[in-house]
C-alpha cells in the first residue's frame, strides 16, 4: 500500500471515529432537545438516521485502524517514524473506535427508545 | 592547559545564553524555566490563600451552630476557594509550572515555542489573580458559587460588584491560559528533537498536549458565558432572563467548559504518574500506546459529558441518557490506565520512595473518586444525591487526591533535577503519611454526611441531626491536611539550604532532561540530543553519541538563542529557529491589560480603551525589535507562527461555535423567532457583504505567494487590494450593525441580545484582521524578512477562517426564514 493512502488511513482511523461521535453526540443533542420542544419534527427519524451515519463512519475507522496496523506490523512500537508512528497510532485508533463505537451505540439506544420528554 | 572543544562550546552556550542578574532579570525574563519558577512561587501563595479558605469554613463548620464566620462571607468564601484552587492552583501549577519547566527538557527544546508569550502568559495570570482577590479589598469577593449559577448571579439578586469580578477575571484568566495552552501545544508539535515522533514522546507530554488541547477548546464556552452574564449585568441584554432567556444557558455553556475541566485538571497528574512509575518501578510503562491513547480520549470524551451535572435541573430524560452513557464511558479510558500503572509497578522491583507513595495515594483516590463518579452517572441516584456533601466528597477525591497529589510527587520528583539539591526521604515518608491521612479524614466522612442529607454550602447547621461528629473529624483531618502540607514545603525548603548535591540524574529516570546537569543550564542542552526511544536516557549507546557529538562542536548551536525545530508527525529536523532574548514588553502588555480589566470593572470605558491602546503600542514595540534572521534553506514544516495561529483560530473557532450554539438553543426555547415586532433580518446585503469578505481572503493567499517567491512589491500591492476591501466591509457592516441596534435594542429581547453579540464579535475579528493587515503592511514596506513572510502566510489563513466563520454567522443569522 501507498504511503499517502497509509497516512490518510492512519489519520482516518485516529480521528475518524472520534469526529462522527462528536458529531452524533452534538447534532443529537440538538435533535433530541428540539423534538421535546416541538422545533424539529421527526426527532426519532433524524436521531435514528445521525446514529446509523456515525456508527458506519466509526466502523470504517476500525477498518482503517486494522489495515494500517496489518501493513506495519513488522514495525516495533518505538520504530522510527513514519512507521513506528502509523503503527503506534494504529493501535491506538483499534482500541479508540470500538470505544466509540460503543458510545454511538449508546446514544442510539438512548434516542431510539423514545424516552419521555419531561422528567418522571 | 588545552581548551577542547567541549570546553570551548560549552563557554560560548554560556555566553550566549547568560540571563540578565537580578530582579529586572526576573521581570524581563523569557527563560521557559524562571517562568516555570514564578508559576511556581504565585501558584502556591494561591494555594496558600484557597487553603487558608478551606480552614476558615471547616472551623466554622467544625459544630453546629458557629460564629466564626457570617453566611456572606462563608458565601464569598467557599466562591474563593473554588475559584482560586482550579483556576489559580491547578491548571497554573500544571501548565504553567510543571509544564513551563518540564516540556522543553523532556523534547529537547532550549525554550517554548515563543518565549515572549509564555512570558505574557504569566504577567496575565498575575494580573488575573490580583484582579480577583483584590475583590476582597472592597469586600465584594464573588459569592455565588465556583460555578456562579444564574439566576443568583444576575444583578437583580446580586447587585455588588462581586460577580463582576468573577466573570470579569475569569476571561482575564482565560486569555492567560489560552495563550499558554497555544505554547504548549506549538511546542509539543514543532520543538521536539529530531528522531523524537510521536510514538518517542514521553507520556507526561501526551498528557499535556491532551489538557492544552482541552483548554483550548473548553475556554471558549466559560468566556462567552461570562461575557453574556456581563452584558446583562451591565448593558441590560437579556439571555438568561425567562420568558426569552433560559438559565440552563448558563449552566450548559458552564459545564461545557466545566467538565472538560476536570479531566484538564486530572491530565497532567496522569502524565506525572506515567513518568514517576517508570523510575520508580525501573521499567518501561506497560501498554504505551493505549496509555497515550487513553490520556487523549479521557480529555475528548470529557467534552461530551456536560450534561451529567444537570440530571437534576428538569431537562429531557431522552437528552439525559445521551449524557449517562458517555459518563459511564470516559471511565473505560481510565481505567486502562490505572490498570497500566499498577501492572507496570508490578511486573518491575519497584523503590517505594517519596514521589511512588503519593502516586501510590493518587492511584486510591482516584479509583474511589472514580467510582463514586460512575454512581453519579446513574440519573436516579444523581438526582438523589446532587447538592449534598457526598459530591463534595466525590469531586475532592478526585481534585485533591487524584489531581494534587501527584502534584508533592512530582514536587519531590523533580526537586534534585530543579534545585540540584536531595531532599530528606525520610520526612518526604512523613509527609506523605500526614496527608494521606488529613486527605482520608477530611474528605471521606463527607460521604457519610451527604448520605445522611447534609447539603454543600450550608454556613452552619442545628445539632442533633448526626452530622456534628462527622464534621468535627472532617476539621481535624483539614488541620492534619495543612500540618501535611507544610512538612512538605519545610522538606523542601530546609533540603534546598543544605542537603546533598543530587548530581545529574539521581533516581534513573527514563526521560531527556536527567541527560542534563542539575538546575539545568540555561541553555538546557549542550548539543541535539539524540533520540531513539520514549526513554532516551536509558538508550546508553546514544548518551555516548551526544558526548562524542559535543567532544566534535556538532550540533552545538550556539550562534545565538537557537533551538532546533521538527517535523510535527516524524519529528525530521528542520531549520533551527532562532529565540528572543529577554523583554520587558510582556510585563508592560500585561500591566495594561490588568488596568484595563479594573477599569471595565468600574465602567470606566474609555480609561479601559487607553489601556487597550497601549496594549497595542506595547505589542506594536513588542514586534518591532525583531532582528532579521536569514532565509531558511528549506523547510519541511510549517513554521511556529503558523500553528500558532491555527490554534488561535481553533479557539477563537469554537467561540463561534458556541455563539452559534446559544442561538440555535435559545431560538428553541420561544415560539416566535425573532420575538415581535422585530424584523427578520436583510438577505441581500449582507450576503454580498460577507461574498465580498471571503473574496477578500484570495489577494492575501496571493500576497503570501508573491512573498514566498520574493516578489516583494506585489505582495505588498496584494495585501493592500485586500485591505481596502475588508475595510469597506467593515465600515459598511459596523454601520448597519449600529442601526439594527438603534432599531432593536438588545435590552429589548432576547432575539437582538444574541444577534447583536454574534454579529459584534463577528466584526471584532474583521478588525483584529484588519489590525494584521495594517501591522504587516507598515513592516513590508520597511523590510521583507522570513519573520513576516510567515505573518504573511499567518494572515492567509486567519482571512480564509474569518470567511467560514463569517458564513457560518451568515447562514445561523439568516436561517429565520426557513
Amino acid at each position: 500500500m501507498s504511503r499517502i493512502r497509509l497516512e490518510v488511513l492512519q489519520w482516518y482511523a485516529l480521528i475518524g471515529g472520534a469526529l462522527a461521535w462528536t458529531t452524533e453526540h452534538v447534532l443529537g443533542y440538538f435533535v433530541s432537545d428540539g423534538g421535546c420542544s416541538r422545533q424539529v419534527a421527526h426527532a426519532g427519524l433524524w436521531g435514528g438516521l445521525l446514529v446509523g451515519f456515525a456508527a458506519a463512519a466509526v466502523a470504517a475507522a476500525e477498518a482503517a485502524a486494522i489495515t494500517v496496523y496489518r501493513s506495519t506490523s513488522s514495525a516495533a512500537h518505538d520504530a522510527p517514524g513514519p512507521d513506528g508512528r502509523l503503527h503506534f497510532f494504529a493501535v491506538a485508533a483499534l482500541v479508540g473506535n470500538v470505544l466509540f463505537l460503543m458510545l454511538v451505540g449508546l446514544d442510539g439506544l438512548g434516542s431510539l427508545s423514545h424516552l419521555p420528554c419531561v422528567q418522571s | 592547559m588545552t581548551v577542547t572543544t567541549a570546553e570551548r562550546s560549552l563557554a560560548t552556550l554560556e555566553r550566549v545564553w547568560q540571563a540578565r542578574p537580578g530582579v529586572l532579570g526576573w521581570l524581563t525574563t523569557v527563560d521557559h524555566k524562571r517562568i516555570g519558577l514564578l508559576y511556581f512561587w504565585t501558584t502556591l501563595v494561591f494555594f496558600a490563600f484557597g487553603g487558608t479558605e478551606a480552614l476558615l469554613m471547616r472551623t466554622q463548620l467544625a459544630t453546629a451552630d458557629e460564629h466564626v464566620i457570617g453566611p456572606g462571607g462563608f458565601n464569598e468564601l467557599l466562591t474563593m476557594h473554588g475559584v482560586t484552587m482550579i483556576f489559580f492552583f491547578i491548571i497554573p501549577m500544571t501548565t504553567g509550572a510543571f509544564g513551563n519547566y518540564l516540556i522543553p527538557l523532556m523534547i529537547g527544546a532550549r525554550d517554548m515555542a515563543f518565549p515572549r508569550l509564555n512570558a505574557l502568559s504569566y504577567w496575565l495570570f498575575l494580573g488575573s489573580g490580583v484582579f480577583m482577590y483584590s475583590s476582597f479589598l472592597v469586600h465584594q469577593a464573588p459569592n455565588a458559587g465556583w460555578f456562579d449559577y444564574v439566576p443568583l448571579a444576575l444583578k437583580r439578586y446580586d447587585g455588588g460588584l462581586n460577580i463582576d469580578f468573577y466573570a470579569l477575571g475569569l476571561i482575564f484568566n482565560g486569555v492567560s491560559s489560552t495563550v499558554g495552552s497555544i505554547n504548549i501545544v506549538t511546542t509539543i508539535f514543532k520543538l521536539r528533537a529530531p528522531g523524537m515522533s510521536w510514538n518517542r514522546m514521553p507520556l507526561f507530554c501526551f498528557a499535556m498536549l491532551a489538557a492544552a488541547l482541552s483548554l483550548i477548546f473548553a475556554l471558549p464556552a466559560l468566556t462567552m458565558d461570562c461575557v453574556f452574564l456581563e452584558l446583562q449585568r451591565k448593558a441590560g441584554f437579556d439571555f438568561f432572563s425567562p420568558p426569552g432567556g433560559d438559565p440552563l444557558l448558563w449552566q450548559h455553556l458552564f459545564w461545557i467548559f466545566g467538565h472538560p475541566e476536570v479531566y484538564i485538571i486530572v491530565l497532567p497528574a496522569f502524565g506525572i504518574a506515567t513518568s514517576i512509575i517508570p523510575t520508580f518501578a525501573r521499567r518501561r510503562m506497560l501498554a504505551f500506546p493505549l496509555v497515550a491513547m487513553a490520556e487523549l480520549l479521557v480529555a475528548f470524551i470529557g467534552f461530551g459529558v456536560w450534561a451529567h451535572h444537570m440530571f437534576a435541573t428538569g431537562i429531557s430524560t431522552t437528552t439525559l441518557a445521551f449524557f449517562a452513557a458517555a459518563s459511564m464511558a470516559v471511565v473505560i479510558p481510565s481505567t486502562i490506565q490505572v490498570f497500566a500503572w499498577l501492572f507496570t509497578v508490578n511486573l518491575g522491583t519497584p523503590l517505594f520512595r517519596t514521589p511512588l507513595l503519593y502516586i501510590g495515594g493518587f492511584i486510591v483516590f482516584f479509583v474511589l473518586g472514580g467510582l463514586t463518579g460512575i454512581m453519579f452517572a446513574a440519573i436516579p441516584f444523581d438526582q438523589a444525591a446532587t447538592d449534598t456533601y457526598f459530591v463534595v466528597a466525590h469531586f475532592h477525591f478526585i481534585i485533591f487526591g487524584a489531581a494534587v497529589f501527584p502534584l508533592f510527587g512530582g514536587i519531590y520528583y523533580w526537586f534534585p533535577k530543579v534545585t540540584g539539591r536531595l531532599y530528606d526521604e525520610q520526612l518526604g515518608k512523613a509527609s506523605f503519611f500526614t496527608v494521606f491521612a488529613g486527605t482520608l479524614l477530611t474528605f471521606f466522612p463527607m460521604h457519610i454526611v451527604g448520605l445522611l442529607g447534609m447539603t454543600r454550602r450550608v454556613y452552619t447547621y442545628d445539632s442533633g441531626l448526626g452530622w456534628d461528629v462527622y464534621n468535627l473529624i472532617e476539621t481535624i483531618g483539614g488541620f492534619v491536611l495543612a500540618a501535611g502540607i507544610l512538612l512538605i514545603l519545610v522538606n523542601l525548603i530546609v533540603s534546598w539550604r543544605r542537603n546533598l548535591p543530587a548530581g545529574r540524574d539521581p533516581f534513573n529516570g527514563g526521560t531527556l532532561e536527567w541527560t542534563i546537569p542539575s538546575p539545568p543550564p540555561h541553555y538546557n542542552f549542550a548539543v541535539v540530543p539524540t533520540v531513539t526511544s520514549a526513554y532516551p536516557n536509558w538508550d546508553a549507546a546514544d548518551r555516548a553519541h551526544d558526548v562524542e557529538k559535543l567532544a566534535h562542536g556538532e550540533s552545538v548551536l550556539a550562534d545565538g538563542h537557537q533551538t532546533p525545530t521538527s517535523t510535527v508527525n516524524d519529528a525530521f529536523a528542520d531549520p533551527v529557529a532562532d529565540m528572543p532574548a529577554e523583554s520587558p514588553w510582556p510585563i508592560v502588555v500585561g500591566v495594561a491589560v490588568t488596568a484595563a480589566f479594573f477599569m471595565l470593572l468600574t465602567m470606566h470605558v474609555l480609561v479601559a480603551a487607553a489601556f487597550v491602546a497601549i496594549t497595542l503600542l506595547a505589542l506594536t514595540g513588542w514586534h518591532a525589535d525583531d532582528e532579521d534572521a536569514a532565509w531558511p534553506p528549506s523547510r519541511l514544516a510549517r513554521a511556529n507562527g503558523w500553528w500558532g495561529m491555527v490554534l488561535f483560530v481553533a479557539a477563537e473557532a469554537t467561540l463561534f461555535g458556541t455563539l452559534i450554539g446559544s442561538y440555535v438553543y435559545l431560538g428553541f426555547r420561544n415560539v416566535q423567532w425573532p420575538q415581535a415586532p422585530i424584523a427578520k433580518p436583510h438577505v441581500l446585503v449582507p450576503v454580498l457583504l460577507t461574498a465580498a469578505l471571503v473574496a477578500s481572503a484570495v489577494p492575501v493567499q496571493l500576497a503570501w505567494r508573491a512573498g514566498r517567491s520574493n516578489r516583494t512589491k506585489a505582495a505588498w500591492r496584494f495585501l493592500a487590494g485586500a485591505f481596502a476591501l475588508q475595510l469597506g466591509y467593515f465600515i459598511w457592516q459596523v454601520h448597519d450593525w449600529v442601526d439594527a441596534i438603534h432599531d432593536a435594542p438588545p435590552s429589548r429581547s432576547t432575539y437582538s441580545s444574541i444577534e447583536t453579540t454574534m454579529l459584534g464579535f463577528g466584526h471584532a475579528h474583521v478588525l483584529l484582521g484588519l489590525l494584521i493587515d495594517a501591522w504587516l503592511l507598515v513592516q513590508l514596506a520597511r523590510r521583507f524578512t522570513p519573520y513576516r513572510l510567515v505573518g504573511l502566510q499567518s494572515a492567509a489563513f486567519y482571512w480564509w477562517a474569518v470567511s467560514v466563520i463569517s458564513v457560518a454567522v451568515l447562514l445561523t443569522q439568516e436561517s429565520v426564514h426557513l
